[in-house]
């Protein structure tokens, strides 16, 4: 049996997603042998040893420069979003390829430079959504496509809630390292499904409470004239929300709660009574539950990773990150500030 | 003035901050505890620090420049204790000239007797250790504050309300899952404040000289019922009194052993014994206790129950209340006089219930401190 060598990665930043997300699934992969972890660069030498605790044998390094050259074969980018964009740059001209977390940059000049920057060295860009790995969102696109439940009419969207990321700096909320507030952050996952679903909407209004700062809570209302199709996102990092996507299509209504990847809740239009569903997957050793929240995101690694060594683009690549980007920015275009309060 | 919020990531620490953004007449300094706590504080750019208030040090620091504080730290029984000491400690440090702490008109209980005033003794023999907390620090800070080198101010609000509020906010959730209930058809009398009538009881407080300790009751200017709170921002959502249902009060208004173990489990002397024990017969305490906690199983025989919902210990003596507290201490030595009224405030909270999306297909609230 030919035996696979394992691909060398580095992961760039080693704050609460790395610790919390990536070393999980690099810990799973580097079991079976598809990676073997061989960098942790952060500045803080605290956060290195963290993260050296579940790669004892990777070398650490303080700063991207410090990484000699053709030590790794990938990279995975998980550092404040501001300096996306650079890394990304300087480990495309290393020979490397680049797994970014999201958002891929702050602007979509950054972007562009990115992808530039991948073509040139002939290398992959990928973005992290991990939520196109969800079977279920998988399952409502393929709703939108298939008309299983007739048109999609309308959406409401609400995520959010008492922030309580465990940020281990004040770097989400400064403007120049965060780039935007709630909006670029999980608004970059919202926007992302509803273009893979949707496409371009032509409809973009958009308002949200920030007073000089960063916003904590927005609203964005996007219409599809074309299909017919109207919806509201309603992000908060501020007060909790409903936390759930409501999807009206002509012959049910479908209610994803965010976070339950394989799980749906469907009410054919004027039944009173919700088929609650959890999603199977159909495999060669018969039916097995399909992935879960933390399942799709080692997914989504692996899946950078076999895109590199069999040599055909990942799932999420790079473009999409530029896209969700782009009608950011439009949102920020067209800001009117979102009254919460009476002065 | 320079003015220090604690807790500027909370409710009512969240709208001082941003009232004062909005429209002075002081520069707040926002000071949370984690980067997590900058979130809302960041909407606006404001100054803050990062600082444990249990840590005098750090906190030191971050009261720098500062004229004076304002101490809106929520949290666990414990923390409402223990944050008292390294907040003097601090401002008295730091050259703080006066500190307002917000305690609660709970330090007389949700169902105070008739006649009490700001003179009547407090008691730590509540039923709720919110109360006992509350209680507790402020014995311990009018007890500082009569040698501090700063000025002290604690005021006692009823029921805060207003945007983000869990008065607010528990009434629309359980509106939209159908769940809104009274007890007694909300006859009690509800000690409301609208949160803006609080920013402008700390603005008089902060203005008032020569305080060592003193506390003033706060609140509305109007009697209101628990009737008129819960139908108000119902009838703003589009609601209407048969949106509630008529709750069974708490069956015996007093501690549960549950309750007991809870409260002796708290205490500092048992946290220090308990951790002096390796973590595997914690673990099985632990579980046992949660084994005989378990509610008993439904009967799967039995249909989907419409009866009426029991209320918690603390609505079902809210909803008691015979006692409206008068700020007549407040109007006079603070020159308090609540700006809003009732009936705009719920309005604004309303309005602020439908700008964040309303509470549609909301689930149940979480209970906030």
């Amino acid at each position: 049996m030919r035996t696979i060598s394992p691909i060398n990665v580095g992961l760039v930043g080693c704050g609460a997603v790395a610790e919390l997300y990536y070393a999980r699934a690099f810990a799973v992969l580097a079991q079976s042998n598809v990676i073997s972890v061989g960098a942790l660069i952060d500045p803080d030498p605290e956060r290195r040893a963290v993260l050296a605790r579940f790669f004892p044998t990777a070398q650490p390094y303080p700063r991207l420069e410090d990484l000699p050259p053709e030590t790794v074969t990938v990279a995975v980018i998980a550092s404040p979003p501001r300096f996306h964009a650079a890394q990304a740059v300087q480990l495309f001209n290393d020979r490397c390829h680049v797994l970014c977390e999201k958002p891929l940059a702050t602007t979509v000049v950054e972007a562009e430079a990115m992808l530039q920057a991948a073509r040139t060295a002939q290398r992959t860009l990928a973005v992290g959504l991990f939520r196109r790995f969800f079977p279920a969102l998988r399952a409502i696109g393929e709703f939108c496509t298939s008309r299983l439940f007739g048109r999609l009419q309308s959406f409401d969207v609400r995520e959010g809630g008492p922030f309580n990321w465990p940020a281990a700096t004040p770097s989400f909320f400064d403007r120049k390292q965060a780039g935007g507030g709630v909006l670029l952050d999980a608004g970059v996952h919202v926007l992302d499904l509803l273009l893979w679903w949707l496409g371009e909407p032509t409809h973009v209004a958009y308002a949200d409470d920030a007073q000089g700062g960063l916003e904590a809570t927005c609203r964005i209302e996007l219409g599809y004239p074309a299909e017919s199709i109207r919806g509201t996102v309603l992000l908060s990092r501020d007060w909790k929300t409903s936390n759930q996507w409501l999807l009206e299509f002509e012959r049910a209504t479908v209610l994803w709660r965010v976070g339950e990847a394989n799980r749906l809740e469907i009410r054919p239009r004027g039944s009173a009574d919700w088929l609650v569903s959890s999603l199977e997957t159909e495999s060669i050793r018969g039916r097995v539950p399909a992935d879960s929240y933390p399942q799709a995101f080692t997914r989504q690694v692996r899946d950078f990773i076999e895109s590199i060594r069999i040599g055909r683009p990942p799932r999420v690549p790079g473009e999409e990150g530029l896209r969700s980007l782009r009608l950011i920015e439009s949102c920020y275009r067209r800001r009117t500030p979102l009254a919460l309060e009476s002065p | 003035m320079n003015v220090a919020i604690l807790g500027a990531n909370g409710f009512i620490g969240h709208r001082l901050f941003e009232v004062w953004q909005q429209r002075g007449p002081h520069v707040p300094r926002a000071v949370v505890r984690s980067p997590a706590g900058l979130a809302r504080v960041a909407r606006f750019a404001g100054e803050w620090r990062l600082a444990d208030i249990r840590d005098a040090t750090a906190l030191t620091r971050a009261l720098q420049g500062c004229q004076a504080v304002v101490h809106c730290v929520v949290g666990d029984p414990r923390d409402i204790r223990d944050t008292i000491d390294p907040v003097c400690r601090a401002a008295a440090s730091a050259g703080v000239a006066k500190l307002v702490y917000l305690s609660s008109a709970a330090v007389h209980g949700q169902n105070p007797p008739p006649g009490t005033n700001e003179g009547s003794p407090l008691r730590t023999d509540h039923l709720l250790a919110y109360n006992n907390a509350k209680a507790r620090a402020e014995r311990r800070l009018q007890s500082l504050a009569r040698r501090a080198p700063f000025e002290t101010v604690i005021l006692r609000p009823g029921i805060v309300f207003g945007a983000r509020s869990r008065w607010v906010t528990d009434v629309a959730d359980a509106l939209a899952i159908g769940a809104a209930a009274w007890i007694d058809g909300g006859r009690g009398i509800c000690n409301s404040i609208y949160v803006d009538n609080l920013v402008h009881a700390i603005e008089c407080a902060l203005a008032t000289d020569g305080m060592r300790g003193e506390p003033f009751f706060v609140g509305d200017a109007e009697l209101v019922t628990w009737r008129e709170l819960c139908l108000g921002i119902a009838v703003g959502l589009g609601y209407d009194e048969t949106a509630f249902t008529e709750s069974t009060p708490a069956p015996r208004l007093r501690r549960t052993w549950s309750d007991r173990i809870d409260a002796v489990r708290g205490s500092r002397p048992a946290q220090r014994l308990i951790a002096c024990f390796p973590d595997a017969p914690k673990t099985a305490v632990k579980a046992a206790l949660a084994a005989w906690r378990k509610p008993s199983a439904i009967d799967p025989w039995a249909l989907p129950s419409h009866s009426a919902p029991l209320a918690s210990l603390e609505m079902s003596l809210l909803f008691a209340c015979r006692t409206k507290l008068s700020h007549a201490k407040a109007a006079e030595q603070l020159r308090y006089a609540p700006p809003i009224t009732f009936r705009i405030g719920i309005a604004q909270s309303v309005a602020w219930l439908r700008a964040v999306g309303g509470a549609a297909g909301r689930p149940p609230a979480t209970r906030q401190t």
